[in-house]
């Protein structure tokens, strides 16, 4: 459940703010203890926003509650007077010998949360970042159903049903997550019964589960609903080893595809790390094709029989596939990039309308939109821009800047294909180190968006594993333009 | 906040949290010499405003008794350094 106040910067407002964000905390499932210290650090920022940033005039505050499970991030914005944390760091022995607690509720923001970030976004105010993760106590909880379940060696004859997923399967899930990778699988929340309960009770994602004869779960794979567009991704793959190379994936993906057709999803993206290529091969037996490379973008995938490099932060390589037989693109094509782009379309066999600038009537471009968001535990921030207005060029100096403190590995903005010209704001961009990352059909409001990326640690591209000679061009085009940048590093 | 005050002590029982708004009605009250014994049985924190104030107290030898705070009181004097500064053993009452 996500949530926004937006609510006067008044003393009244703490009690009833800090009492929501309390309930919210557990109702998405945190522990109360930990619930309590991260309404404390909003309770402090909101207390320093009421006291400090509107000494004397009314002002207004805005939070937002969002979760990734299981991560859950609280974003405080406000447009008070000028303030910059760094400034007010706490001392304990300034407290002791002068009485002066500067800094002292910044101190508790910054301990009892697991990331904090301050972003000056110049004339569109301050804002605050806190997240912090579910924590593993709940893992436990998995643990008493493990013992006691028999051994899969005591079955032998394998007969298999695919069923769709229902939220009384989320513990099955969970143990069988448990059985086939330990605590080592990447995707943390199906761990959580509750929580992936929640997210199919919700309608946030759908899939298939494969049970034995005998009712033992031994697959799983969903297709996870994108918030802001008619599309999925695939993922949470599961099969269990004793029962792996019996063709339950494909199986299971046959299902998948049929099920988000009844659904009306537009497209599945399926999103294969580049430590290896198995994912790729198998997104791509399906019809799947490599459409982005978003290289430093994850810590990747704790699979240790995968991992054989640490040196750099993992890649992942965009797959994607159609599913409605009429989309029929209509889109501006930067200059920069339009063979390319052109060529990536052409692989989908779609009717494309390429736009000319100087067909663009503008009348009012209207206001430049752009929404940041962070994976913290990535260290990557994504820009989704869905209207390049009139002032776009300042917006964009404005975030960047916001972000020139904030320790990243990579940041990747998404730039409207279809709703303007757009070749000033791609030469912006480039100017600026961003490069090249793909084409992302349908992926906000089913529109098709250009991604761009700024890679903010070195890369060595040997390391990133592509199956398809699709994959290894775009690949190498991504390779050729980051080692044409003048190295920072 | 519930309040009332007999020969030698105020007491104020916190309905929730102990924060910026239960510190300027604390410093509305009349405290005329008296200890202040804070109940706080509802509260799931105490914020800093209110341990800046409860600070300023003590260094003003003014007598303070907290009745059950939660156990995130003591992490956030913790986090500050003042969990040795404070005499707890006669602040806290469980």
């Amino acid at each position: 459940m996500e949530a926004y106040l937006y609510l006067e910067a008044h003393i009244k407002a703490i009690e009833p703010v800090t009492d929501f964000t309390y309930r919210w905390c557990t109702a998405m499932g945190m522990h109360r203890d930990e619930a309590a210290q991260f309404t404390l650090a909003v309770d402090e920022l909101l207390t320093d926003m009421i006291l400090f940033a509107y000494p004397e005039d009314v002002g207004y505050v805005e939070i937002w509650y969002r979760y990734s499970l299981p991560q859950l991030e609280i974003i405080i914005q406000e447009s008070g007077e000028p303030f910059d944390p760094e400034n007010y760091r706490y001392s304990p022995d300034k407290v002791l010998a002068e009485g002066d607690f500067t800094g002292a509720g910044l101190e508790l923001v910054r301990k009892l949360t697991d990331h904090f970030l301050f972003l000056n976004r110049g004339r569109d105010g301050k804002e605050f970042r806190l997240a912090k993760q579910l924590s593993e106590k709940d893992y436990s909880d998995i643990q008493q159903y493990i013992d006691g379940i028999p051994s899969e060696a005591e079955e032998e004859n394998f007969s298999y049903t695919l069923m769709p997923v229902t939220k009384e399967d989320a513990e099955d899930i969970a143990k069988l997550i448990y059985r086939s990778y330990d605590y080592s699988y990447s995707k943390e929340d199906l761990y959580f019964p509750k929580q992936n309960e929640m997210a199919i009770e919700h309608g946030k994602k759908f899939g298939t589960i494969v049970r034995t004869t005998q009712g033992r779960p031994v697959g799983y794979f969903t297709v996870i609903k994108a918030s802001d567009s008619l599309i999925g991704e695939v993922g949470e793959a599961v099969v269990s080893p004793p029962h792996r190379k019996r063709g339950l994936m494909k199986r299971m993906m046959n299902e998948l595809i049929n099920m988000s057709k009844k659904r009306g999803i537009m497209g599945l993206y399926g999103l294969a790390l580049t430590v290896h290529t198995i994912s790729q091969k198998v997104n791509q037996a399906f019809g799947f094709h490599s459409t982005a490379l978003l290289v430093a973008i994850t810590r990747g995938s704790k699979h240790k029989e995968f991992i054989t490099d640490n040196s750099q932060p993992k890649s992942i390589l965009v797959d994607f596939l159609p599913l409605n037989k009429n989309w029929n693109p209509s889109v501006f094509l930067p200059d920069r990039y339009h063979s390319f782009l052109q060529k990536q379309y052409r692989q989908f066999q779609v009717p494309l309308d390429i736009r000319e600038a100087s067909d663009y009537w503008p009348g009012n471009p209207g206001k430049t939109e752009m929404q940041l968001s962070f994976t913290y535990k990535n260290k990557t921030a994504k820009i989704v821009v869905s209207n390049i207005g009139d002032r776009f060029i300042s917006s964009a100096e404005s975030m960047m800047r916001s972000l020139e403190e904030v320790d990243l590995h990579a940041i990747c903005i998404d730039i409207p294909l279809e709703n303007s010209p757009n070749n000033e704001a791609v030469e912006w961009l480039h100017r600026n180190r961003f490069i090249f990352g793909g084409l992302m059909p349908m992926i906000h409001k089913e529109k098709d968006y250009l991604r761009l990326q700024k890679i903010l640690v070195p890369i060595n591209f040997d390391l990133i594993q592509v199956h398809s000679e699709t994959a290894e061009e775009l690949k190498n085009f991504i390779s050729e333009e980051y080692h044409a940048l003048p190295q920072e590093y | 906040m519930h309040y009332h005050k007999n020969t030698n002590r105020l007491t104020v029982e916190l309905q929730g949290n102990f924060n910026l708004d239960v510190v300027r009605k604390i410093e509305n009250l009349p405290l005329e010499q008296k200890d202040l014994y804070i109940d706080l049985e509802q509260s799931r924190f105490v914020d800093t405003e209110a341990i800046i104030f409860l600070h300023k107290l003590i260094q003003n030898q003014q007598v303070i008794r907290l009745k059950n705070p939660p156990k995130l009181f003591f992490e956030a004097l913790r986090i500050l350094g003042l969990h040795k500064v404070w005499d707890l053993k006669n602040i806290v009452e469980r």
